[in-house]
């Protein structure tokens, strides 16, 4: 066990320095007092011998440095030394400080946070061992996510996969209680099948029910660690226990290990259940979308897919689908859901958030680069400051690595606390943002909210360790490159700003270029977004949906009130018009489509074929200011019994009716028959996503529609701002259906704004990533121009007692800075055009090379410059000639 | 005390230390004594060799009151150390061997 003996004899040298050297002193006076004491004993004489056994002794401080610097570790020792030294030079200049720590702080915390968003939302995998082997089933038609399989399905399926394939369904229930409490919203994942078997999750506490209990329906629990922990302390306490869901009592028989939180995506699990365990309304649902059959797949994959497709294909190719629809072609897929399954209907959060979160990432390492480049600069002019301390160290004799290893402890020590600093503000900020968000980006927050794990740590102190080596070596470098002579005499003359400072500060300024007009495209997506939403005035128009769902009035009741809400609305002072439609515009999901049937397009398979084809009211194109181009508006004689009409957009009536009138048309929706007829042609109207182009739609008129459906949707247009309207609108519904479900009561530019939420929170944050760089850049051309000037002073003095007016001491002055500027634009260019190639998928209506953007940033960086060495540039004009020339 | 070969003061001192726990000023004697005072280990030598002892594992230490009541930094060899003091010796002897068989072969040249 020698290394053994020896790593603890070396960590306590380490740890302990200061009782190492008291101990030693204590083992060398104990020396001394034992050979004073022979030495008398021997000679008989006391009054010499302290003198004597020192004598005898030799250097005691060499002989402490002798012990101490020996063995492999000492290159340790002199470290902690560096640090102590370090942080003393860094206290004597507190603004240095300051400024420093905040810059890298701001720096790595934005990093920190943006990190941990992307670590927990696309680099987080389901805590199963071997993540990569889960697959979900899905018949997809054309590659859709779509995991329908009736029960009998599922049953085939499961016998083909022998025990290995079992099935799931997440849903957040209302109701739940446990030890009385009700919970808010548990996700509790009904499970049927060998499902812990299958995802092979243990127990921290307690069992896992098996495929036989979970198939009898017994009334058994499993539940996460982190319930277990909030509700019983520890995991084992909750065995036995019991919680209540929709009133019937579930008995805990085991909890989770920490590390599963289930299966669904951005949703910790609360408990799971067996399937059929559930109340009979609940077990219904499980046969419903969200419900997903899990599997593994191993390195038998080929042969498992296999078996499993045959095993499909034979019962289930072309059965129902679940819900009565008829299903063509359905082929059996495999989805990898390592990183967890998508919940629900909701919006693919990994999907539509990575991207932007990958820019951002690029973005705040850019902004750090800048960061650091000023601390490295600043590092700099401090080492010049420095250098006659530096000169007498090296003549001392201290070697030159020691020193440049002295200045690179500075620069860590400064990155270190940059970085501690930065968790700081990332905890901070991250709660903040995430309690903060916009609306429409809720879904986002727990991904936003830090979590201060192992890999954000590690990302930090990597972050910070990089900046140190940034900022750090190349002004340790230099600084000690000089050499004695040079530097003690300290000539003045030799002073000029080097190469590399203001090298630097040109690629500041480039890079806050590519910030800028990275920013600039972001805010031009932003806008050609919100514009190219179809109809006008979205400030004027409030959009109002009601819901029966779940409410006493039923779904004949919501359609029968419907003529009586339009007068009512119609009724409310400052409102201008009101019609009646099925679809909110722009609200993700719902969008009823159906399969366009004319005469000469039959061979057009169904994808290619299908609209969207909703009803709406008279007066609905008015109201929401879409033109009318060909034809006519729905009116109060198209009701049933009349002619069955229908109104088309113009980008429909482009590609059916290529070159003709489409009006007076006959066209149908396939296995319906055709027999509606065109009256008129919109303009096109976006419905649900804003990027994606105006879909073919086709209107139906609402008098003339059989099917109500649950929900009704209006649309109020407003003479003056609508938020006014919304008290008297409430009222008017609650007057006519008191109970009903009011799903949207919102002015139209409310639901743009939420739709618009992800463009414009990149927008702003892009912005203020700019700002900052230009900020960033304007002090560290600010600091070299400082420098320059005051460096110079002797040779304006010259040059102005030669005769050069002050207004060409600020020319040149300015000039230079403006050089400097103007490289830094030439530089940031290409950069700038790579930085906006890989935003091009989030871009919309702007191309990646659009001028604009960084003319606009060029020009900024130019004032901003400008203003930047106007200061110096001053204070180079009053330059004394007389005092400046006597100077030296 | 005399030039000694590299290496032979380590051994010195860890032969000293099989015999008992000693502290740093008792086996400076005790090299003396044996060697009838023609090794006197200097205090320079004598501490930065236990440092180095106990860094390569082959010597620990602990504080213990001495005799006289004062604490005192107590050494022991460990078990590594005597191995080490077996290989040490070995190669010393070897050394040694080599060493006096050319003095002697020069010896008898002499005379």
């Amino acid at each position: 066990m020698s290394f053994l003996d020896a790593a603890r004899y070396r960590l306590r040298a380490l740890f302990r320095p200061g009782a190492a050297d008291r101990e030693r002193e204590e083992e060398f006076a104990l020396h001394n007092s034992l050979a004073e004491a022979d030495h008398a004993h021997a000679t008989g004489d006391t009054s010499d011998a302290p003198h004597a056994a020192r004598r005898d002794f030799g250097n005691v401080t060499y002989m402490k440095e002798e012990t101490r610097w020996t063995g492999p570790m000492r290159w340790l020792d002199p470290i902690g030394q560096d640090v102590r030294y370090g942080w003393r030079a860094l206290r004597r200049s507190p603004v240095f400080l300051i400024v420093a720590v905040l810059s890298l702080g701001i720096g790595t915390g934005a990093n920190a946070v943006i990190f941990g968003a992307i670590h927990s939302l696309v680099l987080t995998k389901v805590g199963v061992p071997n993540a990569d082997e889960l697959r979900i089933l899905l018949n997809a038609p054309d590659g859709v996510l779509r995991a329908f399989f009736s029960p009998s399905e599922e049953v085939a399926l499961r016998a083909a996969r022998g025990g290995e394939l079992a099935s799931f369904r997440a849903q957040r229930v209302r109701g739940a209680e446990v030890n009385g409490v009700p919970l808010a919203d548990p996700v509790v994942d009904a499970v049927d099948g060998p499902f812990f078997k299958v995802l092979d999750v243990r127990a921290a506490a307690g069992r896992l029910f098996d495929e036989s209990e979970s198939r009898d329906g017994v009334p058994i629990a499993v539940v996460s660690h982190r319930f277990a922990t909030a509700h019983f302390v520890t995991p084992a306490a909750a065995i036995g226990k019991t919680v209540k869901i929709d009133g019937a009592p579930f008995t805990i028989i085991g909890v989770t290990r920490p590390e599963y939180e289930g299966l669904s995506f951005g949703a910790s699990y609360t408990m799971a259940v067996p399937a059929t365990a559930l109340a009979a309304g609940r077990a219904r649902d499980n046969r419903g979308p969200g419900t997903f059959l899990v599997t593994r797949m191993r390195r038998d994959s080929a042969q498992v897919r296999a078996s499993l497709e045959a095993v499909f294909n034979a019962c289930c190719a072309n059965g129902e689908l679940a819900g009565g629809a008829t299903s063509g072609n359905r082929r059996l897929g495999f989805l990898d859901i390592s990183h967890g399954v998508n919940e629900g209907k909701k919006v693919d959060v990994r999907a539509r958030y990575s991207n932007p979160l990958l820019a951002l990432m690029a973005g705040v390492a850019v902004l750090l680069l800048i960061a650091c480049t000023n601390v490295g600069n600043l590092l700099m002019a401090r080492a010049t400051a420095r250098s006659r301390e530096i000169a007498v160290r090296l003549s001392l004799g201290a070697s030159r690595g020691r020193l440049v290893r002295q200045l690179f402890v500075e620069a860590l020590l400064l990155a270190g606390c940059g970085g501690l600093a930065g968790l700081l503000l990332a905890l901070w900020g991250s709660a903040l943002l995430s309690r903060n968000l916009p609306v429409g980006m809720e879904n986002l927050g727990p991904f936003l909210t830090l979590r201060m794990g192992a890999p954000v740590l590690w990302f930090t102190a990597a972050v910070a360790f990089a900046c140190a080596l940034v900022f750090g070596v190349v002004p340790a470098l230099r600084a000690t490159r000089r050499g004695v002579a040079a530097g003690l005499r300290d000539d003045r003359g030799a002073r000029r700003t080097p190469r590399i400072e203001r090298g630097i500060v040109a690629l500041q300024v480039g890079l806050a270029l590519v910030l800028m007009s990275s920013a600039g495209l972001l805010v031009a997506t932003l806008k050609h977004l919100a514009e190219s939403v179809g109809g006008s005035n979205p400030e004027t128009l409030l959009v109002v949906q009601l819901d029966a769902r779940g409410t006493p009035h039923s779904d004949t009741a919501l359609h029968l009130a419907v003529p009586t809400l339009k007068a009512r609305f119609e009724a409310i002072p400052g409102v201008q018009s009101v019609a009646e439609s099925y679809v909110v515009p722009l609200i993700y999901g719902g969008l009823p489509t159906n399969v366009l049937d004319l005469a000469g397009f039959e061979q057009l398979d169904d994808a290619q074929a299908e609209v969207a084809a909703f009803p709406v009211s008279p007066g609905y194109f008015a109201t929401l200011g879409v033109n009318v181009i060909a034809g006519r508006d729905f009116n109060e004689r198209d009701v049933i019994g009349t002619q069955r009409v229908v109104v088309i957009s113009e980008n429909l009536a482009q590609q059916f009716f290529p070159g003709r009138n489409p009006v007076g048309e006959v066209i149908g929706f396939r296995g319906a028959g055709r027999g509606l007829q065109i009256v008129g042609v919109v303009g096109d109207a976006k419905q649900t996503d804003l990027r994606s182009p105006a879909p073919r739609t086709v209107y139906l008129a609402s008098a003339q529609a059989t099917d109500f459906g649950d929900r009704a949707v209006f649309a109020v247009r407003t003479t003056a701002d609508p938020t006014i309207v919304i008290p008297a609108a409430r009222a008017a519904i609650l007057a006519e259906l008191p109970r009903i479900g009011i799903r949207h009561l919102h002015p139209m530019s409310d639901l743009l704004s939420i739709t618009v939420a992800r463009e414009r929170t990149m927008a702003v944050l892009s912005i203020a990533f700019g700002l900052l760089a230009v900020l960033l850049a304007a002090i560290g051309l600010y600091g070299v121009m400082a420098f320059q000037v005051s460096a110079r002073t002797r040779e304006i003095g010259v040059r102005m007692a030669l005769g050069a007016s002050q207004t060409q001491v600020i020319r040149m002055v300015l000039g230079q800075a403006l050089a400097l500027v103007a490289i830094g634009v030439a530089v940031g260019v290409p950069l700038a055009f790579v930085g906006a190639r890989s935003l091009r998928a989030l871009l919309y209506g702007v191309t990646p090379f659009d001028p604009l953007p960084l003319a606009i940033g060029a020009a900024v960086l130019v004032a901003v410059g400008t203003i930047a060495s106007l200061v110096p540039s001053r204070s180079a004009a009053r330059v004394d000639p007389l005092i400046a020339i006597r100077a030296d | 005390m005399a030039d000694l070969l590299p290496g032979t003061l380590d051994m010195l001192i860890l032969r000293t230390l099989t015999l008992a726990e000693m502290h740093g000023y008792a086996i400076a004697q005790h090299i003396a004594r044996v060697s009838n005072d023609a090794l006197q280990i200097e205090k320079g030598s004598l501490y930065p060799a236990l440092e180095r002892l106990q860094r390569s594992g082959w010597v620990v230490s602990k504080w213990a009151q001495s005799p006289t009541g004062r604490r005192a930094r107590y050494y022991r060899i460990t078990a590594s150390g005597r191995r080490a003091l077996g290989d040490e010796v070995s190669a010393f002897k070897a050394t040694y061997d080599a060493v006096a068989r050319v003095l002697s072969a020069r010896l008898k040249s002499e005379t």
